[in-house]
Protein backbone atom coordinates (compact mmCIF):
# COMPACT_ATOMS: atom_id res chain seq x y z
CA UNK A 1 0.00 0.00 0.00
CA UNK A 2 3.28 2.38 0.11
CA UNK A 3 2.41 3.62 -3.74
CA UNK A 4 -1.08 4.64 -3.27
CA UNK A 5 0.10 7.02 -0.03
CA UNK A 6 2.75 8.31 -2.11
CA UNK A 7 0.29 8.75 -5.08
CA UNK A 8 -2.44 10.66 -3.01
CA UNK A 9 0.17 12.70 -1.44
CA UNK A 10 1.64 14.23 -4.73
CA UNK A 11 -2.20 14.55 -5.91
CA UNK A 12 -2.98 16.70 -3.00
CA UNK A 13 -0.17 19.24 -4.26
CA UNK A 14 -1.75 19.10 -7.06
CA UNK A 15 1.24 20.61 -8.77
CA UNK A 16 2.25 20.05 -13.08
CA UNK A 17 5.49 18.08 -11.37
CA UNK A 18 3.80 15.57 -8.82
CA UNK A 19 0.85 14.99 -11.59
CA UNK A 20 3.63 13.58 -14.21
CA UNK A 21 4.67 11.84 -11.45
CA UNK A 22 1.32 10.35 -10.72
CA UNK A 23 0.67 10.27 -14.42
CA UNK A 24 3.95 7.47 -14.41
CA UNK A 25 2.86 5.32 -11.60
CA UNK A 26 0.13 3.34 -12.86
CA UNK A 27 0.85 2.21 -16.10
CA UNK A 28 4.20 0.44 -14.86
CA UNK A 29 2.19 -1.83 -12.72
CA UNK A 30 -1.29 -1.45 -15.01
CA UNK A 31 0.70 -2.27 -18.01
CA UNK A 32 2.49 -5.67 -16.02
CA UNK A 33 -0.60 -6.78 -13.75
CA UNK A 34 -3.19 -6.50 -17.11
CA UNK A 35 -0.86 -8.69 -19.01
CA UNK A 36 -0.85 -10.98 -16.63
CA UNK A 37 -3.96 -10.63 -15.57
CA UNK A 38 -4.90 -11.55 -19.44
CA UNK A 39 -2.07 -14.22 -19.80
CA UNK A 40 -3.71 -16.35 -16.77
CA UNK A 41 -7.44 -15.14 -17.08
CA UNK A 42 -8.75 -18.78 -18.44
CA UNK A 43 -9.72 -20.60 -15.16
CA UNK A 44 -6.48 -20.30 -13.29
CA UNK A 45 -7.29 -19.65 -9.19
CA UNK A 46 -3.72 -18.36 -8.92
CA UNK A 47 -4.22 -15.95 -11.73
CA UNK A 48 -7.63 -14.84 -10.00
CA UNK A 49 -6.14 -13.97 -7.10
CA UNK A 50 -3.38 -11.79 -8.21
CA UNK A 51 -5.69 -9.79 -10.57
CA UNK A 52 -8.11 -9.74 -7.01
CA UNK A 53 -5.40 -7.98 -5.18
CA UNK A 54 -4.37 -5.92 -8.08
CA UNK A 55 -7.33 -4.67 -8.67
CA UNK A 56 -8.05 -4.34 -4.96
CA UNK A 57 -4.99 -2.00 -4.52
CA UNK A 58 -6.12 0.13 -7.23
CA UNK A 59 -9.31 0.84 -5.80
CA UNK A 60 -8.32 1.02 -2.00
CA UNK A 61 -5.96 4.09 -3.93
CA UNK A 62 -9.56 5.77 -5.45
CA UNK A 63 -11.18 5.43 -2.47
CA UNK A 64 -8.37 6.54 -0.23
CA UNK A 65 -8.76 9.47 -2.48
CA UNK A 66 -11.56 11.31 -1.30
CA UNK A 67 -14.80 12.36 -3.59
CA UNK A 68 -17.65 11.20 -6.07
CA UNK A 69 -18.89 7.88 -5.14
CA UNK A 70 -18.21 4.19 -7.17
CA UNK A 71 -20.28 5.88 -10.28
CA UNK A 72 -17.55 8.83 -10.09
CA UNK A 73 -14.92 5.88 -10.26
CA UNK A 74 -16.62 3.79 -13.19
CA UNK A 75 -16.94 7.02 -15.52
CA UNK A 76 -13.40 7.76 -14.57
CA UNK A 77 -12.11 4.52 -16.24
CA UNK A 78 -15.04 5.14 -18.99
CA UNK A 79 -13.69 8.55 -19.59
CA UNK A 80 -9.79 7.32 -19.44
CA UNK A 81 -10.23 4.84 -21.81
CA UNK A 82 -12.29 7.17 -24.16
CA UNK A 83 -9.55 9.76 -24.12
CA UNK A 84 -6.82 7.28 -24.36
CA UNK A 85 -7.95 5.58 -27.79
CA UNK A 86 -11.11 5.25 -29.53
CA UNK A 87 -10.96 1.54 -29.83
CA UNK A 88 -11.40 1.08 -26.13
CA UNK A 89 -15.03 2.32 -26.08
CA UNK A 90 -15.57 -0.70 -27.33
CA UNK A 91 -14.09 -2.92 -24.41
CA UNK A 92 -15.04 -0.42 -21.87
CA UNK A 93 -18.04 0.83 -22.48
CA UNK A 94 -20.13 -2.66 -21.48
CA UNK A 95 -19.28 -1.68 -18.02
CA UNK A 96 -22.01 -3.24 -15.97
CA UNK A 97 -21.95 -2.51 -12.31
CA UNK A 98 -23.86 -5.70 -11.57
CA UNK A 99 -21.63 -8.06 -13.42
CA UNK A 100 -18.86 -8.28 -11.37
CA UNK A 101 -16.76 -10.79 -13.21
CA UNK A 102 -17.40 -8.91 -16.47
CA UNK A 103 -16.28 -6.04 -15.73
CA UNK A 104 -13.06 -7.53 -13.76
CA UNK A 105 -12.32 -8.97 -17.50
CA UNK A 106 -13.16 -5.88 -18.77
CA UNK A 107 -11.50 -3.54 -16.50
CA UNK A 108 -8.36 -5.35 -16.56
CA UNK A 109 -8.28 -5.23 -20.31
CA UNK A 110 -8.25 -1.81 -20.80
CA UNK A 111 -6.39 -1.31 -18.79
CA UNK A 112 -3.53 -3.45 -20.65
CA UNK A 113 -4.69 -1.35 -23.43
CA UNK A 114 -3.41 1.60 -21.02
CA UNK A 115 -0.12 0.22 -21.51
CA UNK A 116 0.27 -0.49 -24.52
CA UNK A 117 -1.05 2.94 -26.16
CA UNK A 118 1.29 4.42 -23.05
CA UNK A 119 3.21 6.23 -25.58
CA UNK A 120 0.29 7.92 -27.27
CA UNK A 121 -0.81 8.70 -23.51
CA UNK A 122 2.27 10.87 -22.73
CA UNK A 123 1.74 12.17 -26.41
CA UNK A 124 -1.63 13.85 -25.51
CA UNK A 125 -0.82 14.22 -21.59
CA UNK A 126 -3.35 17.66 -21.79
CA UNK A 127 -5.71 14.80 -22.53
CA UNK A 128 -4.33 12.71 -19.71
CA UNK A 129 -4.74 15.54 -17.34
CA UNK A 130 -8.80 14.69 -17.41
CA UNK A 131 -8.77 11.53 -15.92
CA UNK A 132 -6.27 12.60 -12.87
CA UNK A 133 -8.14 15.23 -12.18
CA UNK A 134 -11.85 13.44 -11.72
CA UNK A 135 -9.76 10.53 -9.89
CA UNK A 136 -9.30 13.46 -7.30
CA UNK A 137 -12.47 13.27 -7.19
CA UNK A 138 -13.09 10.24 -6.58
CA UNK A 139 -14.90 8.66 -3.82
CA UNK A 140 -16.47 7.60 -0.74
CA UNK A 141 -15.72 3.77 -0.58
CA UNK A 142 -17.45 2.35 -3.21
CA UNK A 143 -20.45 -0.60 -1.91
CA UNK A 144 -19.28 -2.95 -5.47
CA UNK A 145 -15.92 -3.84 -3.84
CA UNK A 146 -17.32 -6.04 -1.22
CA UNK A 147 -19.52 -7.80 -3.80
CA UNK A 148 -16.48 -8.19 -6.05
CA UNK A 149 -14.56 -9.88 -3.21
CA UNK A 150 -17.30 -11.95 -2.59
CA UNK A 151 -17.89 -12.96 -5.99
CA UNK A 152 -14.72 -13.91 -6.05
CA UNK A 153 -14.73 -15.61 -2.89
CA UNK A 154 -17.16 -17.50 -4.92
CA UNK A 155 -15.09 -18.51 -7.70
CA UNK A 156 -12.26 -19.34 -5.75
CA UNK A 157 -14.01 -21.88 -4.16
CA UNK A 158 -14.96 -22.58 -7.66
CA UNK A 159 -11.28 -23.39 -8.29
CA UNK A 160 -11.27 -25.18 -5.03
CA UNK A 161 -14.32 -27.81 -6.16
CA UNK A 162 -11.98 -27.79 -9.20
CA UNK A 163 -9.51 -29.23 -7.66
CA UNK A 164 -11.14 -31.30 -5.36
CA UNK A 165 -12.84 -32.70 -8.85
CA UNK A 166 -9.18 -33.19 -9.93
CA UNK A 167 -8.16 -35.02 -6.86
CA UNK A 168 -11.34 -37.35 -7.12
CA UNK A 169 -10.72 -38.24 -10.88
CA UNK A 170 -6.83 -39.46 -10.14
CA UNK A 171 -8.59 -41.41 -7.28
CA UNK A 172 -10.77 -42.89 -9.32
CA UNK A 173 -8.40 -43.53 -11.77
CA UNK A 174 -5.85 -45.01 -9.35
CA UNK A 175 -9.02 -47.44 -8.35
CA UNK A 176 -10.01 -48.35 -11.88
CA UNK A 177 -5.93 -49.62 -12.06
CA UNK A 178 -6.34 -51.61 -8.68
CA UNK A 179 -9.90 -53.05 -9.65
CA UNK A 180 -7.76 -54.02 -12.84
CA UNK A 181 -5.71 -55.63 -10.62
CA UNK A 182 -7.46 -57.54 -8.82
CA UNK A 183 -8.69 -60.58 -10.25
CA UNK A 184 -12.59 -60.73 -10.35
CA UNK A 185 -12.80 -57.25 -9.64
CA UNK A 186 -14.13 -55.80 -12.94
CA UNK A 187 -17.47 -56.33 -11.84
CA UNK A 188 -18.10 -55.13 -8.40
CA UNK A 189 -19.72 -51.69 -8.49
CA UNK A 190 -19.27 -49.16 -5.38
CA UNK A 191 -16.12 -48.01 -4.25
CA UNK A 192 -16.66 -49.68 -0.74
CA UNK A 193 -16.34 -52.81 -2.55
CA UNK A 194 -13.79 -52.96 -4.49
CA UNK A 195 -12.19 -51.46 -1.76
CA UNK A 196 -13.10 -54.61 0.31
CA UNK A 197 -12.16 -56.76 -2.81
CA UNK A 198 -9.04 -55.12 -2.63
CA UNK A 199 -8.04 -55.64 0.90
CA UNK A 200 -9.13 -59.03 0.72
CA UNK A 201 -6.90 -60.14 -2.33
CA UNK A 202 -3.76 -58.36 -0.41
CA UNK A 203 -4.91 -60.48 3.02
CA UNK A 204 -5.05 -63.35 0.88
CA UNK A 205 -1.50 -62.05 -0.87
CA UNK A 206 0.07 -62.00 2.91
CA UNK A 207 -1.55 -65.04 3.71
CA UNK A 208 -0.05 -66.48 1.01
CA UNK A 209 3.11 -65.64 1.56
CA UNK A 210 3.69 -66.53 4.98
CA UNK A 211 2.55 -70.05 4.25
CA UNK A 212 5.01 -70.03 1.51
CA UNK A 213 7.61 -68.80 3.95
CA UNK A 214 6.40 -71.61 6.11
CA UNK A 215 6.52 -74.41 3.06
CA UNK A 216 10.16 -72.67 2.14
CA UNK A 217 11.39 -72.87 5.35
CA UNK A 218 10.29 -76.99 5.72
CA UNK A 219 12.64 -77.49 2.02
CA UNK A 220 15.08 -74.96 3.95
CA UNK A 221 15.63 -77.26 6.58
CA UNK A 222 16.03 -80.60 5.39
CA UNK A 223 19.28 -82.00 5.35
CA UNK A 224 19.75 -82.10 1.63
CA UNK A 225 18.11 -79.06 0.17
CA UNK A 226 17.56 -77.90 -3.24
CA UNK A 227 18.08 -74.79 -2.24
CA UNK A 228 21.65 -75.54 -0.99
CA UNK A 229 22.32 -77.15 -4.39
CA UNK A 230 20.64 -74.44 -6.65
CA UNK A 231 22.19 -71.21 -6.30
CA UNK A 232 25.04 -73.63 -5.91
CA UNK A 233 28.81 -72.59 -5.16
CA UNK A 234 29.00 -69.36 -7.79
CA UNK A 235 27.39 -71.11 -10.63
CA UNK A 236 25.30 -68.46 -10.98
CA UNK A 237 24.25 -68.92 -14.35
CA UNK A 238 22.45 -72.47 -13.47
CA UNK A 239 21.26 -70.59 -10.70
CA UNK A 240 20.07 -67.68 -13.09
CA UNK A 241 18.54 -70.57 -15.48
CA UNK A 242 16.16 -71.80 -12.45
CA UNK A 243 15.47 -68.59 -11.35
CA UNK A 244 14.49 -67.23 -14.52
CA UNK A 245 13.13 -70.50 -16.13
CA UNK A 246 10.22 -70.15 -13.72
CA UNK A 247 8.65 -67.04 -14.97
CA UNK A 248 8.54 -68.43 -18.66
CA UNK A 249 5.06 -68.86 -19.64
CA UNK A 250 5.00 -72.39 -19.60
CA UNK A 251 5.44 -72.85 -15.92
CA UNK A 252 3.36 -69.79 -15.47
CA UNK A 253 0.66 -71.63 -17.10
CA UNK A 254 1.21 -75.01 -15.21
CA UNK A 255 1.07 -72.82 -11.97
CA UNK A 256 -2.18 -71.05 -12.73
CA UNK A 257 -3.70 -74.28 -13.22
CA UNK A 258 -2.29 -75.93 -10.17
CA UNK A 259 -3.27 -72.36 -8.22
CA UNK A 260 -6.39 -74.00 -6.89
CA UNK A 261 -4.92 -76.93 -5.24
CA UNK A 262 -2.50 -74.49 -3.49
CA UNK A 263 -5.19 -72.59 -2.55
CA UNK A 264 -6.83 -75.32 -0.57
CA UNK A 265 -3.76 -75.89 0.88
CA UNK A 266 -3.67 -72.26 2.41
CA UNK A 267 -6.87 -72.37 3.09
CA UNK A 268 -6.70 -75.45 5.13
CA UNK A 269 -3.27 -74.48 6.61
CA UNK A 270 -5.16 -71.71 8.24
CA UNK A 271 -7.72 -73.23 9.47
CA UNK A 272 -5.50 -75.59 10.99
CA UNK A 273 -4.01 -72.50 12.54
CA UNK A 274 -6.81 -70.34 14.00
CA UNK A 275 -7.73 -72.55 16.53
CA UNK B 1 15.86 -73.54 -22.21
CA UNK B 2 18.91 -71.19 -23.08
CA UNK B 3 17.36 -69.09 -26.13
CA UNK B 4 14.28 -68.62 -23.18
CA UNK B 5 16.79 -66.51 -21.02
CA UNK B 6 16.87 -63.67 -23.38
CA UNK B 7 13.68 -62.22 -23.04
CA UNK B 8 14.04 -62.15 -19.59
CA UNK B 9 14.96 -58.83 -18.28
CA UNK B 10 17.54 -59.22 -15.72
CA UNK B 11 16.66 -55.65 -13.78
CA UNK B 12 13.14 -57.04 -13.48
CA UNK B 13 12.16 -56.56 -9.78
CA UNK B 14 11.21 -60.44 -10.34
CA UNK B 15 14.62 -61.55 -11.28
CA UNK B 16 16.25 -59.28 -8.27
CA UNK B 17 14.08 -60.45 -5.92
CA UNK B 18 14.79 -64.12 -6.65
CA UNK B 19 18.35 -63.28 -6.34
CA UNK B 20 17.87 -61.74 -3.00
CA UNK B 21 15.29 -64.44 -1.70
CA UNK B 22 17.86 -67.15 -2.71
CA UNK B 23 20.58 -65.41 -1.09
CA UNK B 24 18.91 -64.73 1.92
CA UNK B 25 17.54 -68.31 2.11
CA UNK B 26 21.07 -69.62 2.13
CA UNK B 27 22.33 -67.47 5.14
CA UNK B 28 19.38 -68.74 6.56
CA UNK B 29 20.22 -72.12 6.07
CA UNK B 30 23.80 -71.72 6.85
CA UNK B 31 23.02 -69.62 10.77
CA UNK B 32 20.60 -72.57 11.09
CA UNK B 33 22.91 -75.60 10.70
CA UNK B 34 25.40 -73.54 12.66
CA UNK B 35 22.52 -73.09 15.85
CA UNK B 36 21.31 -76.25 15.12
CA UNK B 37 23.33 -78.17 17.45
CA UNK B 38 23.14 -76.22 20.10
CA UNK B 39 19.82 -75.41 20.29
CA UNK B 40 16.68 -75.65 17.93
CA UNK B 41 14.43 -72.63 17.83
CA UNK B 42 10.97 -72.92 17.25
CA UNK B 43 9.66 -73.50 13.88
CA UNK B 44 7.59 -70.79 14.21
CA UNK B 45 10.30 -68.12 14.66
CA UNK B 46 11.87 -69.80 11.88
CA UNK B 47 9.33 -69.41 9.29
CA UNK B 48 9.06 -65.53 10.57
CA UNK B 49 12.83 -65.15 9.08
CA UNK B 50 12.13 -66.83 6.64
CA UNK B 51 8.88 -64.16 5.99
CA UNK B 52 10.52 -61.72 6.87
CA UNK B 53 13.66 -62.47 4.79
CA UNK B 54 11.29 -62.51 1.68
CA UNK B 55 9.59 -59.28 2.71
CA UNK B 56 13.24 -57.42 2.82
CA UNK B 57 14.28 -59.16 -0.24
CA UNK B 58 11.26 -57.65 -2.37
CA UNK B 59 11.68 -54.10 -0.83
CA UNK B 60 15.19 -54.12 -1.76
CA UNK B 61 14.58 -54.94 -5.05
CA UNK B 62 11.78 -52.40 -5.54
CA UNK B 63 14.33 -50.07 -3.98
CA UNK B 64 13.71 -46.72 -2.20
CA UNK B 65 11.48 -45.02 -4.59
CA UNK B 66 8.64 -46.86 -3.11
CA UNK B 67 6.84 -45.64 0.35
CA UNK B 68 6.26 -49.07 1.09
CA UNK B 69 9.40 -50.59 0.69
CA UNK B 70 10.88 -47.98 2.49
CA UNK B 71 8.51 -48.25 4.90
CA UNK B 72 9.02 -52.07 4.85
CA UNK B 73 12.69 -52.28 5.30
CA UNK B 74 12.43 -49.35 8.25
CA UNK B 75 9.88 -52.39 9.64
CA UNK B 76 12.23 -54.63 9.48
CA UNK B 77 15.10 -52.96 10.61
CA UNK B 78 13.69 -51.01 13.37
CA UNK B 79 11.96 -54.94 13.95
CA UNK B 80 15.21 -56.44 15.39
CA UNK B 81 16.27 -53.04 16.87
CA UNK B 82 13.47 -52.68 19.21
CA UNK B 83 13.09 -56.46 19.77
CA UNK B 84 16.82 -55.83 21.41
CA UNK B 85 15.21 -52.39 23.14
CA UNK B 86 12.39 -54.66 24.29
CA UNK B 87 14.45 -56.92 26.17
CA UNK B 88 16.62 -54.16 27.47
CA UNK B 89 13.35 -52.09 28.91
CA UNK B 90 9.90 -51.85 28.89
CA UNK B 91 8.01 -51.88 25.33
CA UNK B 92 7.57 -47.91 25.80
CA UNK B 93 8.77 -46.83 22.13
CA UNK B 94 5.95 -49.09 20.54
CA UNK B 95 3.52 -47.66 22.35
CA UNK B 96 4.67 -44.24 21.24
CA UNK B 97 4.97 -44.90 17.64
CA UNK B 98 1.14 -46.56 17.63
CA UNK B 99 0.08 -43.04 19.35
CA UNK B 100 2.02 -40.59 16.73
CA UNK B 101 0.10 -43.06 13.96
CA UNK B 102 -3.47 -42.65 15.77
CA UNK B 103 -2.82 -38.39 15.51
CA UNK B 104 -1.66 -38.42 11.95
CA UNK B 105 -4.33 -40.58 11.38
CA UNK B 106 -7.08 -38.44 12.95
CA UNK B 107 -6.48 -35.02 10.31
CA UNK B 108 -6.88 -37.37 7.31
CA UNK B 109 -10.08 -36.74 5.35
CA UNK B 110 -11.04 -39.84 3.51
CA UNK B 111 -14.36 -40.58 1.16
CA UNK B 112 -17.22 -42.95 1.89
CA UNK B 113 -15.19 -46.27 2.69
CA UNK B 114 -13.08 -44.22 5.63
CA UNK B 115 -13.36 -47.79 7.96
CA UNK B 116 -11.70 -49.51 4.66
CA UNK B 117 -9.60 -47.19 3.98
CA UNK B 118 -8.49 -47.15 7.16
CA UNK B 119 -8.38 -50.91 7.10
CA UNK B 120 -6.11 -50.64 3.52
CA UNK B 121 -3.73 -48.14 5.82
CA UNK B 122 -2.73 -50.76 8.02
CA UNK B 123 -2.30 -53.23 5.37
CA UNK B 124 -0.26 -51.70 2.80
CA UNK B 125 3.39 -50.84 4.62
CA UNK B 126 3.98 -46.99 5.84
CA UNK B 127 0.54 -46.33 4.70
CA UNK B 128 -0.32 -44.27 7.76
CA UNK B 129 0.95 -41.45 7.00
CA UNK B 130 -0.25 -41.40 3.15
CA UNK B 131 -2.95 -39.22 1.26
CA UNK B 132 -5.20 -41.32 -0.34
CA UNK B 133 -4.29 -40.90 -3.74
CA UNK B 134 -0.73 -41.75 -3.15
CA UNK B 135 -2.40 -44.97 -0.69
CA UNK B 136 -4.03 -46.27 -3.84
CA UNK B 137 -0.89 -45.82 -6.00
CA UNK B 138 1.48 -47.87 -3.17
CA UNK B 139 -1.39 -50.44 -3.08
CA UNK B 140 -1.16 -51.01 -7.01
CA UNK B 141 2.53 -51.60 -6.66
CA UNK B 142 2.38 -53.02 -3.65
CA UNK B 143 -0.02 -55.60 -4.74
CA UNK B 144 1.97 -56.04 -8.09
CA UNK B 145 4.66 -56.96 -6.12
CA UNK B 146 3.10 -59.32 -3.40
CA UNK B 147 2.02 -61.07 -6.54
CA UNK B 148 5.23 -61.51 -8.00
CA UNK B 149 6.57 -62.36 -4.99
CA UNK B 150 3.95 -64.99 -4.22
CA UNK B 151 4.31 -66.65 -7.83
CA UNK B 152 8.56 -66.42 -7.10
CA UNK B 153 8.12 -68.59 -3.63
CA UNK B 154 5.83 -70.82 -5.45
CA UNK B 155 8.00 -71.61 -8.28
CA UNK B 156 10.84 -72.09 -5.25
CA UNK B 157 8.83 -74.09 -3.59
CA UNK B 158 7.41 -76.54 -6.69
CA UNK B 159 11.22 -76.32 -7.50
CA UNK B 160 12.31 -77.75 -4.54
CA UNK B 161 9.45 -80.69 -3.89
CA UNK B 162 9.98 -81.41 -8.01
CA UNK B 163 13.88 -82.07 -7.22
CA UNK B 164 13.73 -83.96 -4.33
Amino acid sequence: MDPPIIHEASFSAANPSAYSLAEIWPFPINNGSGGLGLRMNNLSGFGEATLKRDVSVDESTVTEQSGGGGRRKQQRREANSEDESSKLVSTSSGNDMNNSNGKRMKTSRSRDENGVSKSEDEENSGLGKNPAERRTKSSEPPKQDYIHVRARRGQATDSHSLAERARREKISERMKILQDLVPGCNKVIGKALVLDEIINYIQSLQRQVEFLSMKLEVVNSRVSSPIEGFPPKELSPTFDATGMIFGTQGTREYLEVSQPEWLHMQIGNCFDRAP
Amino acid sequence: MTPQLSPMNPNSIKTRFTHRFLRALKRLRKNKSRAATSSQPSALGQYRKVKLAADASMAAAVGPRRVWSRAMLWKIRSRGFLARRRGRRSCGGVVRRRRVHMGKRGGKLGFGGDRKTEELRRLVPGGEAMDLYSLLDETAHYMKCLSTQVQVMRNIVDFCYTST
